[in-house]
């Protein structure tokens, strides 16, 4: 259990740490890489979110579960990366110039993005990627927890500081622009195009 | 049983498992073998404690200086200045007022012989 080996490690068994880390690195890897879009960055914040948890580690309080204490810090840091490489980037003019105004105008999806072959190799793979970083980051990043790392939406809101009906209308949304942008790729992956119309016989 | 309406899926219901269907597809990314020890590396480099609570309390002391500095009301010092009034003068023993003589200053040299003055008006300062 997850808790019990915080414990230990809080207690001075270093082994413990080193077993968190296993558990979770490529959990946390992956949220980060689909989340940013690039592999190099998704590394750097799941090595500092382990870097975080050793040095804060004493700051859990229990109130939540580990794993949504450690993804909350997670996406702390990769939304922080996404604003700066935005600032760095990818930001627009007139996104520049709206962005002394408006705070969420970070909140935009990147329409240049170009897959990372190194994690995604097939086309398939790629162009999903791809989909998912034209997708608003707010919303991307509760597709990405519910639907990839499969998490609760309870844990969702505890992860993003969100209510859950926010939770569940962004994931809505996500999914629903999702359609859109993958709707060539799934009738081809499927063969289907047609939705079978229920029989209207009650 | 037959009371009960039949319950209706959303419209999109098909294309949203085609999507969710797509998503799980996704690989989770391979990891460097040295990830941990890159962690652990990390964690020896960072800033230790006792440097931590040092540059805490300077940033605390430095911030204080600052917001005391910027805060701080302008000082106006007031001094007295004894004022005199008519009555407390006593004009009859008044200390001599100094002489200065003013020395002109001739603009135009040329001309000084045509235009010499017979005398000098000595000018006085003082009550």
């Amino acid at each position: 259990m997850d808790e019990e080996l915080l414990k230990r490690f809080l207690e001075g068994d270093e082994r413990a740490f080193v077993e968190l880390m296993r558990k979770y690195k490529e959990p946390i890897t992956s949220f980060s890489y689909r989340f940013l879009g690039d592999y190099d960055d998704a590394v750097d914040i799941a090595q500092e979110t382990f870097v975080r948890l050793y040095r804060f580690a004493h700051t859990f309080q229990g109130e939540v579960k580990f794993t949504t204490w450690l993804y909350a810090i997670a996406a702390n840091l990769a939304r922080s990366e996404l604003k700066r490489y935005r600032r760095r980037n990818g930001v627009s003019i007139q996104t520049a110039f709206r962005q002394s105004e408006d705070s969420d105008a970070w909140d935009v999806p990147d329409e240049t993005y170009r897959p990372d072959e190194r994690v995604d190799r097939t086309r398939v793979a790629m162009e999903v990627q791809t989909a998912l970083m034209r997708v608003s980051p707010s919303y991307r990043e509760m597709v990405i927890l519910r639907d990839i790392q499969q998490l609760t939406y309870e844990e969702i809101a505890g992860i993003t500081n969100t209510e859950m009906g926010t939770v569940k209308s962004r994931i809505n949304r996500g999914r629903a622009q999702l359609q859109e942008l993958l709707k060539s790729l799934y009738e081809e992956v499927f063969g289907t195009t047609k939705t079978i119309e229920p029989s209207d016989d009650n | 049983m037959k009371n009960l309406s039949r319950i209706q899926t959303p419209d999109d219901f098909e294309q949203e498992i085609f999507v969710r269907a797509l998503l799980s597809r996704l690989e989770t990314p391979e990891l460097n073998p040295a990830f941990d020890t890159q962690v652990l590396r990390r964690i020896s480099k960072s800033t230790p404690k006792a440097w931590g609570f040092i540059s805490a309390v300077l940033a605390v002391v430095i911030t204080g200086v600052m917001i005391w500095w910027i805060s701080a009301p302008d000082i106006v010092r007031v001094a007295s200045v004894p004022t005199i009034s008519p009555y407390q003068i006593n004009l009859e023993h008044l200390p001599p007022a100094p002489y200065h003589e003013y020395v002109v200053v001739e603009r135009n040299p040329g001309k000084s012989a045509v235009k010499k003055r017979d005398h000098i008006t000595p000018g006085v300062s003082g009550y």
